[in-house]
């Protein structure tokens, strides 16, 4: 069969000439073990998303990371998977604890890259009259863009406060709420944070990052609740149709990619010390128990501090500049955290393999933890419902607010997709529309943006991701998420 | 990174990266700029002088087999009155290809 065609009687997809893609349940895309993979890939997605995929070199880097020593159950893509280094972006691999792998490329060079939403009693009629002045607001007090410093200046020590403490030190220093820390992943600390595992390299990268919001896809925006689909679950989350919120998107600046970058080179080493071979250098790893192992994770776990810190500290500011606009105070429009979530993570959890329970580390690159309902590691108030899985979309049509399902455990590792997705590289993206033609389809879509630089706008366009509804829906299909509210956006800060 | 502007030679300053391989030499190399330049408020404007030897074997301790030094001519950013078109964040090894008169190395932006 042709590449990226179907066979039609048993719904095969040949993803290339010697490989495959079976379709299971709803949703599920079965690549059989072959070459060298250690387990099966599965990616979760729509006939229609494969077919998109077909061509890039995502697919194939499912296949590779099969390759990893100690990978359990499946090689796995959620619906928003696109090429990456190494990894897919999009992609979850769980290794045994004793005797499997930690692999830098499976969480990025930008560690705890993620999202936060913040709510607020304000409706969309009230706010939409503010929206210039607050953008601008926004914007002047959120340092971003190209190599923008902020208003912190860290000593060494005061930064290796940071990362074992995480958002909690942001907190006890004045930015933001002793109740966030609940409503936050990991109450926004991960534990076995050890700063003598950092380079100098990276602390000089991390002194003066914090509290910026950076460039890329990083962003703050401000978006209504449009449609509610789960009461309940909408109800347990405070949120409402028209209801006002806020989103942060940030990660842990130079600081995490400088660590990423120093243990690609201890890992490189690694593979040959401990004789393993993999198809790509960018998936280098080291046994997790092992010295090398172990420090990466936890240079990585302060990375992931760093950015919870981060957007700790974003979201504070964020609260600070829509009071000053709207002339109430944060408390009094009820700025809420809703709930924060890593994107580019590796974290120790409990899952069950093999019908018994066991403890495993989930790479997530590019995928959000969403557990399900009555799991001990999300919020008391979420616990009927299932943990908040926050979906930015594109900044000029949707984002979602979805909940954690049983059936995610079972399936992803308690997983779902991220975002969008791109469709089109950051070279694609600014060939296909102009600065001025973005800000025209913005305009009639409602939706003000600011941005540092008029290139990163462009690389962000809203035709530069997938769509959203339809990595959503093909996430609900496949059993890893269920909808609870759809966002539409009023304005963008872009980095 | 700075599109058609030109950075004058003000500043000049010293690198060394160690290495197991010519891609990882490249890229080390790579990311002590996009280091020096975030830290230090350094961007290079021309190479003066570059010099790599072949240091070690695939035995040596710490597998370092390459070593390059180099001596960097540039300016502050501060100085020098221009902005970066966009950050990049790190030089990868995707896709990366080093050859004799060639190199492609993909950049984390």
């Amino acid at each position: 069969m042709p590449i990226g065609e179907q066979d039609t009687l048993r719904g095969v997809i040949f993803v290339g000439t010697d490989l495959q893609l079976v379709p299971g349940q709803r949703c599920h895309w079965i690549m059989g073990k072959q070459d060298g993979m250690k387990v099966d890939g599965i990616v979760f997605a729509t006939e229609e998303i494969i077919q998109d995929l077909i061509g890039t070199k995502a697919l194939w880097q499912v296949k590779n990371v099969a390759y990893l020593p100690g990978i359990l159950k499946a090689s796995l893509a959620m619906p928003d998977i696109h090429e990456g280094y190494g990894f897919p972006i999009g992609g979850v691999a769980a290794t045994d604890l004793e005797e499997g792998v930690i692999s830098p490329g499976g969480i990025g060079y930008d560690i705890n890259c993620g999202v936060r939403l913040m709510v607020s009693n304000l409706s969309k009629p009230d706010v939409e009259r503010h929206m210039d002045k607050l953008v601008e607001a926004l914007f002047a007090s959120i340092p971003s863009g190209l190599g923008k410093t902020g208003a912190i200046r860290l000593s060494k020590s005061d930064l290796s406060e940071v990362l074992t403490q995480g958002a909690k030190w942001a907190v006890t220093n004045g930015y933001g709420w002793a109740e966030d820390l609940e409503y936050s992943e990991d109450q926004g600390c991960m534990a076995g944070a050890d700063p003598r595992n950092v380079s100098e390299r990276a602390f000089s990268r991390g002194a003066a990052g914090l509290g910026t919001l950076g460039s890329g896809n990083h962003f703050i925006e401000v978006s209504y609740v449009e449609r509610i689909f789960d009461e309940e679950a909408a109800e347990a989350f405070g949120l409402f149709e028209n209801q006002v919120v806020f989103w942060v998107h940030s990660g842990s600046r130079g600081f995490g990619h400088q660590v990423c970058t120093d243990y690609l080179n201890i890992m490189r080493r690694a593979v040959s010390k401990y004789g393993i071979s993999l198809p790509d250098r960018q998936l280098d790893c080291a046994p997790t128990m092992s010295d090398e192992g172990k420090q990466y994770f936890s240079a990585m776990a302060a990375g992931a501090n760093y950015a919870w810190a981060n957007r700790q500290i974003l979201a504070h500011y964020v609260r600070e500049a829509t009071a000053r606009t709207l002339g109430k105070s944060a408390e009094e429009l009820n700025m809420h955290l809703l709930y924060d979530v890593a994107h580019n993570i590796g974290k120790i959890e409990e899952h069950e393999i093999n019908e018994k329970k066991k403890k495993v580390l989930v790479h997530r690159k590019g995928a959000t933890r969403a557990f399900g309902p009555s799991h001990p590691d999300i919020p008391v108030k979420y616990s009927k419902v299932g943990q908040p899985v926050l979906i930015p979309g594109d900044m000029g049509r949707a984002s979602y607010v979805l909940k954690g399902t049983e059936t995610a455990m079972e399936f992803s590792f308690g997983s779902a997709c991220h975002g969008a997705g791109r469709a089109l590289s950051r070279t694609q993206a600014k060939k296909a529309i102009t600065v001025d033609e973005l800000h025209k389809d913005l305009e009639l879509s409602g939706v003000i943006v600011r941005s540092a630089t008029v290139k990163g706008l462009v690389e962000e366009a809203p035709l530069a991701y997938k769509d959203v509804d339809v990595v959503v829906e093909a996430t609900a299909c496949a059993g890893l998420a269920d909808r609870v509210a759809r966002l539409r956006p009023m304005g963008v800060i872009k980095g | 990174m700075f599109e058609d502007r030109v950075v004058s030679s003000q500043e000049k300053w010293s690198v060394e990266v160690h290495a197991m391989d010519a891609e990882e030499l490249l890229v080390n190399f790579l990311n002590e700029q996009i280091l020096l330049l975030e830290v230090q408020d350094l961007v290079v404007s021309d190479i003066d002088e570059i010099v790599i030897e072949q240091v070690g074997t695939s035995q040596s301790p710490l597998g370092h087999q390459f070593h390059l030094r180099s001596i960097m001519l540039g300016s502050r950013l501060s100085q020098a009155n221009i902005q970066p078109e966009i950050q990049i964040k790190a030089a990868t090894f995707h896709e990366i290809q080093v050859a004799p008169t060639y190199a492609q190395v993909t950049f984390d932006v």
